[in-house]
């Protein structure tokens, strides 16, 4: 009798071990995959986010000297306390007097004013390349660079706005 | 002996469960953010820059579609494609009539994601509205 409840005992309790490996197998399998996939979509997503944080950036400052007086309306008359930049008399028509005041004011103000960390250059070239004014710091060849461009009326010639953000 | 290992089985399937519901998560997840929605805006902004400048100078209202089709031609990137349709409407006994549609740029491609753009506009004659038009822009990446 004492020997029948002992190899009871040693039987309870033990897993089915092809059942088992497999399930192992499997889940083990799937969480690799999951780790794999995990590591390359969160460095992707960083990347994206980064590009479009870049992306809002551009448009909006692209949107704020080509669509809006600044602030105060009269900031060009003391470029240095100013709220907010913005290069048009109207929508889409540019201010001499702004592009000078804007060009004006120290690359660490105007990058304050556009409220924005990374580095930029901004361009106002006619399409046959005349260049009307150039603000900020040229990247270099190294650099990723995103360039907006916009099109607006500068002494009703046509011109575009190109803004440039990179990191160096 | 026929429920043998069941439990197991439910909390395997579960547990698979939830992680293939994660995998898909994340699959489609990381599939639309390769989407920018950007690249739309940008678009948009682009066709009422145009739109905007060629009616301040008075291209729009002028009716010479040489003068528009050169204009268009010269402001847009030479990556984009650009068709506009104009509608005309003339004041006439306290309401707007049809009066003409006037068409200048490219051909819309067939099998290009477009994105489209307007802008209203009137000619005064006699200090008075004489026509209202609406200037639809469509706009592609070539």
């Amino acid at each position: 009798m004492w020997k029948e409840v002992l190899s009871l005992a040693e039987k309870k309790g033990q897993a089915v071990p092809i059942d088992f490996i497999v399930g192992l197998f499997i889940f083990l399998v799937l969480l690799a995959y999951f780790f794999i996939l995990w590591d390359i979509y969160s460095i992707r997503y960083f990347e994206t986010a980064k590009s479009r944080d870049r992306d809002i950036a551009s448009l909006s400052i692209t949107d704020a000297l080509v669509n809006s007086p600044g602030h105060p309306e009269n900031w060009a008359q003391d470029p240095l306390n100013a709220q907010a930049i913005g290069l048009c008399s109207r929508p889409n028509e540019l201010s001499s007097e702004k592009i000078a005041a804007f060009s004006s004011i120290p690359y660490a103000n105007a990058k304050q004013m556009l409220g924005i960390d990374e580095e930029f250059f901004v361009k106002i070239e006619t399409s046959e390349g005349a260049r009307y004014a150039s603000i900020g710091v040229e990247a270099n060849n190294s650099s990723t660079i995103l360039e907006v461009s916009r099109v607006a009326l500068l002494n009703n010639t046509i011109v575009n706005v190109r803004v440039q953000l990179y990191e160096n | 002996m026929r429920t043998k290992g069941f439990v197991f089985t439910i909390d395997a399937t579960l547990a698979l469960f939830l992680m293939v519901l994660v995998l898909i998560t994340i699959i489609f997840l990381s599939a639309q953010a390769d989407e920018s929605p950007y690249v739309n805006l940008h678009m948009l902004r682009i066709g009422k820059d145009t739109l905007s400048v060629m009616d301040k100078q008075g291209i729009l209202t002028s009716g010479n579609v040489s003068l528009m089709n050169s204009s268009l031609n010269s402001t847009l990137q030479r990556s984009i494609g650009a068709h506009v349709e104009i509608s005309t409407y003339y004041y006439d006994e306290g309401g707007f009539n049809f009066m003409s549609i006037t068409q200048f740029g490219s051909n819309i491609p067939a099998n290009a994601s477009i994105y489209v753009t307007s802008r209203d506009f009137v000619a005064m004659s006699n200090g008075r509205i004489s026509n209202y038009s609406i200037a639809r822009m469509t706009l592609w990446q070539k």
